[in-house]
């Protein structure tokens, strides 16, 4: 999977602003707002890639936390840009 | 046609195929050097027309065949929203009245009654006048931001020449009772960034949104639920003076 379109993710003080770019993003009208764990995913999910990998990536990054903590912060992501229609297959 | 309009302080070369947008332009237009110019032509016009017939059916809205001078207007009005981004300056869908020598920007998504209310303004306040009543430009100069009129201002096509310092940025919803409260930037910076023109390069997009962020790091913001009794306005301008 990876996202559909390229996104402008701006850092507005608490959180980021993600913004679709390109004449195709105008069908999504809206922003995403992240937090760091969400902006890095988006990051990752720039090149193709899968769930467990993101989820590898998350766990070395954040040792403290744990895989169910991680794999439902990811899943909770992952969820939202299906529902926006933000991810390709 | 060539010519050259005066907008947010910047001096803009237009090159038309049709006098629409000069004629639009008419309260605009300078005799000085373009600071930057923009051209468009029949392939923008027809990327004008093409673009209403995909929001149109995207939207399930019926779908009218405006005439190419008018969609040239449109074409002139997103170059020059592109274009203007360098001078600190973007494109905001909303409407600005002026008062006292200060603008005051009310915004909100379409239908929520923007027009209705600035209405309400110039029916309570004999001095109160609308800057532009759809699409101004907001710049930033001098370490201060100012609202723009520009000839492109909606249906209604309500807008003054004006450049004024921008005193606070009001977003309007529906209420039962008049209220206002100000609030913080972080809670309405998703539908500022949703009422932004949105330029199609990363680039671009960017420079509007960090914009976005120094308006809310050198603007008031208030949120004034308003029901159609004119004394929203009354409200709504004791709420941005308190």
């Amino acid at each position: 999977m990876k996202l559909k379109y390229e996104f402008t993710v701006m850092d507005m003080g608490d959180e980021f602003a993600a913004v679709p770019v390109g004449e195709d993003a105008a069908k999504f009208h809206g922003m995403l707002k992240l937090n760091k764990a969400s902006a890095e995913i988006l990051e990752l999910l720039k090149e193709e890639t899968e769930p467990m990998k993101i989820h590898e990536y998350l766990k070395n990054k954040y040792p403290d936390s744990t895989d169910d903590e991680i794999g439902h912060t990811l899943v909770d992501f992952l969820n939202k840009l299906l529902r926006e229609g933000l991810l390709t297959d | 046609m060539e010519f050259t309009i005066k907008i947010a302080d910047v001096n803009i070369g237009i090159t038309s195929v049709f006098d629409g947008v000069s004629k639009l332009c008419k309260d605009y237009l300078t005799d000085e050097c373009p600071d930057f110019c923009i051209r468009t032509d029949l392939e923008d016009i027809a990327f004008e027309r093409e673009k209403a017939k995909r929001e149109a059916a995207f939207e399930h809205r019926p779908y009218f065949d405006f005439s190419d001078a008018y969609l040239e207007t449109l074409a002139a009005y997103r170059k020059i929203a592109v274009g203007i981004l360098p001078f600190d300056a973007f494109l905001m869908h909303g409407a600005v009245v002026g008062r006292g020598g200060e603008a005051y920007l009310f915004t909100a998504p379409s239908g929520v009654g923007k027009t209705t209310h600035t209405r309400f303004w110039l029916q309570n306040f004999k001095d109160a006048f609308i800057v532009n009543g759809d699409k101004p430009i907001l710049r930033f100069k001098d370490g201060a931001v100012y609202a723009c009129g520009t000839p492109w201002a909606g249906k209604e096509g309500e807008n003054k020449n004006v450049m004024l310092p921008l005193k606070s940025v009001c977003i309007l919803s529906r209420g039962k009772t008049n209220e206002i409260e100000r609030v913080d930037f972080g809670r309405i910076y998703p539908l500022l960034i949703g009422q932004a023109y949105r330029p199609a390069t990363e680039k671009e997009l960017s420079k509007t949104m960090s914009l976005i962020k120094k308006l809310g790091e050198s603007t008031a913001f208030y949120l004034l639920k308003c029901n159609l009794d004119p004394n929203a306005a009354k409200v709504a301008f004791e709420g941005m003076n308190g």
